[in-house]
């Protein structure tokens, strides 16, 4: 009876053990996790606009191989050009159908040649132009939303209404491949529409020519990464309380969207910037913050981007050096920047 | 087979009572079937590079000027917005602002709908359109332009003075697009210094908004007047209250739903604050009120006159760029934007 008691009280004090260990180790790992961010996010307010000429309807940055800057303005559908001082240069492209025009385009990429190479959503047309903005080709698209380019000329396009995650052309826009199986939402087999219209996304390629494709309305808040070859190689889920709001948000739409029978969708991830100097991964939400992620998707900061007093969401952004950056916001434009001390780059 | 084909050949050519005439006959007919099917396929290849190159390389040759006695000869520009009379576009207050500005440079507007001379009427004086505006009764614009004039949506074909179509789309373009577009085919370069603030900075965040034209349609506190809605004009009127803008890709499908909407949202008691709802220009008064009685709705109810603020959240990410999406702006005690957001997640209970 005794020995039997005593048997009892050992497992007893060591269930007790085991539990306080794995407290400890989740503890741990938690802050480790979540070493250098704060609870509240750290509010950055712009020093100034830049890229005046793009006022609402800047949506994407883009640099050159001689260092001139491009941005696109939706609202105007075309592209201006500013030199490396921020001086502006010309206007590529206007609003309509023509050869050389663009409608409604989504996003742009420049190739290594200093093709421009521009998702003409609008015209349903990838539209590849000179840096003069003269015509070179054109191949047919329906409603492209992002593109990019990799250092081979091989161009990887994303579509509103596709079978796969993205197709990838020859830089003769000749179809070569598919890449990426759509993510699973759990409306496949009911509202097909509203499936592939969740699984939209956005492409950046980093110099490395990875590519990194990021879930706009996915419920789980995912970036995946690829190989030029079209292999994974990384799937990074984002957490934290801003994607569960975001999520939380998206998840009550989605129900106005099944009750209306309607295609529409809450965004989540607006896109995402890799830092080429240190790997890191820049999360841009569909809300006023802005993250850093590292390579492997442990969140390191996240700030609150202000202009004055408002909250601005970011679309884009140019990474200049290790402590400035250009985010661009669709409704306001272009602005400047500066990382506090501690986030800044090696 | 060969042989049974041959044999059907010569006793074929036995009727005409002469193998070789017969022989001959029959080969002439598959060449002739031959060069059908050629015929067929070089059309067809060219449908299909005309499509192509449609909708801006494309020439009117039978454009139905003549219907349009007041249509001068000498335009250089010809503007046709394709009007749907259930739902007539906002954007014609703004094509009639273009062509009052352009129209001695040689641009030309004509409406095209299909309708009665009553509705025609009514468009005309509740746009206050100075420009010509026809009956397609008898089709003759549908099959000059190729277009369906009595798509639901309407549409806009641009057409320039060699009769070559520039611009053509079943979806209208906004009113900077449309002015870009103007400038570029008639004046031949675009004023891109013009600046029109955007609406979604009308209701940015801690801002007051722009005086709004409007008339009231249905309240139960205050009676109908033709100056009801000269308390909107002031800012410190707004204080304190909260506005729903209701705006429609079609107002005549989306006007039962949005009611239904405010109605809810009256009943969810879910907003301390007064509400106000403003329409957009297109949607019907009569049908506001029968669908305002229907589901007892007490909100005051106004159009908008003019132009259509096209209202985006002031954080202005992809989240609530929608477009035709109903809007909640709600206003502080000073009058001042305290908030912008989709309009059904206040009404969600």
């Amino acid at each position: 009876m005794r020995t039997s008691s005593t048997k009892l009280i050992h497992k007893v004090a060591l269930a007790v053990w085991i539990i306080c260990l794995s407290v400890i180790f989740c503890v741990s790992v938690q802050k480790t996790r979540g070493r250098n961010v704060s609870s509240k996010p750290l509010t950055l307010v712009a020093k100034s606009r830049v890229f005046t000429e793009s006022r609402s309807g800047s949506a994407r940055i883009r640099t050159d191989q001689t260092g001139n800057i491009y941005v696109l303005n939706r609202e105007d559908s075309s592209i201006l050009v500013y030199d490396r001082t921020f001086k502006f240069l010309r206007r590529i492209g206007s609003f309509g159908q023509g050869p050389e025009d663009l409608m409604h385009p989504s996003d742009f990429t420049i190739d290594r040649n200093g093709r421009i190479i521009v998702a003409d959503t609008g015209n349903n047309r990838i539209q590849i132009l000179s840096a003069e903005g003269k015509r070179i080709l054109s191949f047919k698209y329906y409603e492209p939303s992002s593109i990019d380019v990799l250092s081979t000329g091989e161009i990887w396009v994303v579509g509103k209404a596709d079978e796969h995650l993205i197709r990838v052309y020859s830089k003769d826009g000749k179809f070569l491949r598919n890449v990426g199986e759509l993510a699973p939402t759990g409306v496949e087999a009911t509202f097909p529409r509203l499936h592939y219209f969740l699984n939209r996304g956005s492409l950046w390629v980093d110099r490395q020519d990875n590519i990194y494709w990021t879930g706009n309305y996915l419920l789980t808040p995912t970036i995946r990464k690829y190989s030029p070859e079209g292999k994974l190689s990384l799937e990074i889920r984002l957490s934290g309380s801003t994607m569960e709001r975001l999520v939380a948000r998206a998840q009550e739409r989605l129900k106005q969207s099944l009750d209306q029978k309607m295609s529409r969708a809450s965004g989540i991830l607006n896109g995402v910037v890799v830092n080429e100097l240190n790997g890191d991964i820049w999360v841009f939400p569909a809300a006023p913050e802005f993250q850093i992620y590292d390579s492997k998707g442990n969140l390191k900061h996240e700030f609150l981007l202000k202009v004055g007093d408002l909250p601005i969401g970011g679309w884009d952004a140019l990474i200049l050096d290790s402590n400035q950056v250009v985010v661009v916001n669709l409704a306001l434009g272009c602005y400047l920047f500066q990382l506090p001390a501690e986030s800044k780059n090696p | 087979m060969f042989r049974g084909n041959s044999s059907i050949i010569f006793k074929l050519g036995s009727y005409v009572e002469d193998k070789r005439l017969g022989i001959v006959i029959i080969i002439v007919i598959l060449c002739l079937n031959v060069l059908i099917f050629l015929f067929a396929l070089g059309s067809e290849s060219d449908r299909l590079g005309k499509e192509e190159l449609l909708p801006y390389d494309f020439i009117i040759r039978d454009l139905p000027e003549q219907q349009v006695p007041t249509l001068r000869s000498n335009w250089k520009l010809l503007l046709l917005p394709v009007i749907n009379v259930n739902a007539p576009p906002p954007i014609l207050h703004y094509i009639n602002v273009l062509y009052n500005k352009h129209k001695e440079r040689g641009l030309e507007v004509v409406a095209i709908y299909t309708g009665t001379s009553e509705q025609e009427g009514y468009i005309k004086q509740k746009f206050g359109l100075s420009f010509a505006i026809s009956n397609d009764a008898k089709q003759a614009w549908k099959k000059a332009l190729r277009i369906d004039t009595s798509h639901p949506h309407g549409g806009i074909v641009i057409v320039d003075s060699n009769r070559k179509v520039k611009f053509a789309s079943y979806e209208f373009p906004r009113e900077h697009e449309l002015r870009i577009l103007v400038e570029k085919y008639l004046l031949g370069q675009v004023d891109y210094s013009l600046y029109v603030p955007r609406p979604y900075e009308f209701f940015r965040l801690g801002s007051s908004p722009p005086p709004l034209r409007v008339e009231l349609i249905t309240s139960s506190t205050a009676p109908p007047s033709k100056n009801a809605g000269a308390w909107l004009k002031s800012n410190t009127t707004l204080a304190g209250k909260s506005l729903a803008v209701f705006l429609a890709d079609c107002s005549s499908c989306q006007v039962e739903n949005y009611i239904k909407h405010l109605a809810d949202l009256e009943q969810s008691n879910k907003l301390s604050q007064d509400l106000i709802a403003v329409f957009a220009p297109n949607f019907s008064g009569d049908s506001l009120k029968s669908n305002a009685r229907r589901y007892g709705v007490n909100t005051p109810i106004y159009i908008l006159q003019g132009e259509v603020p096209q209202i985006y959240d002031a954080y202005a990410t992809r989240t609530d760029v929608v477009g035709a999406g109903p809007i909640l702006v709600s206003f502080d005690r000073e009058g001042k934007v305290r908030a912008v957001g989709p309009l059904f997640e206040k009404v969600r209970r």
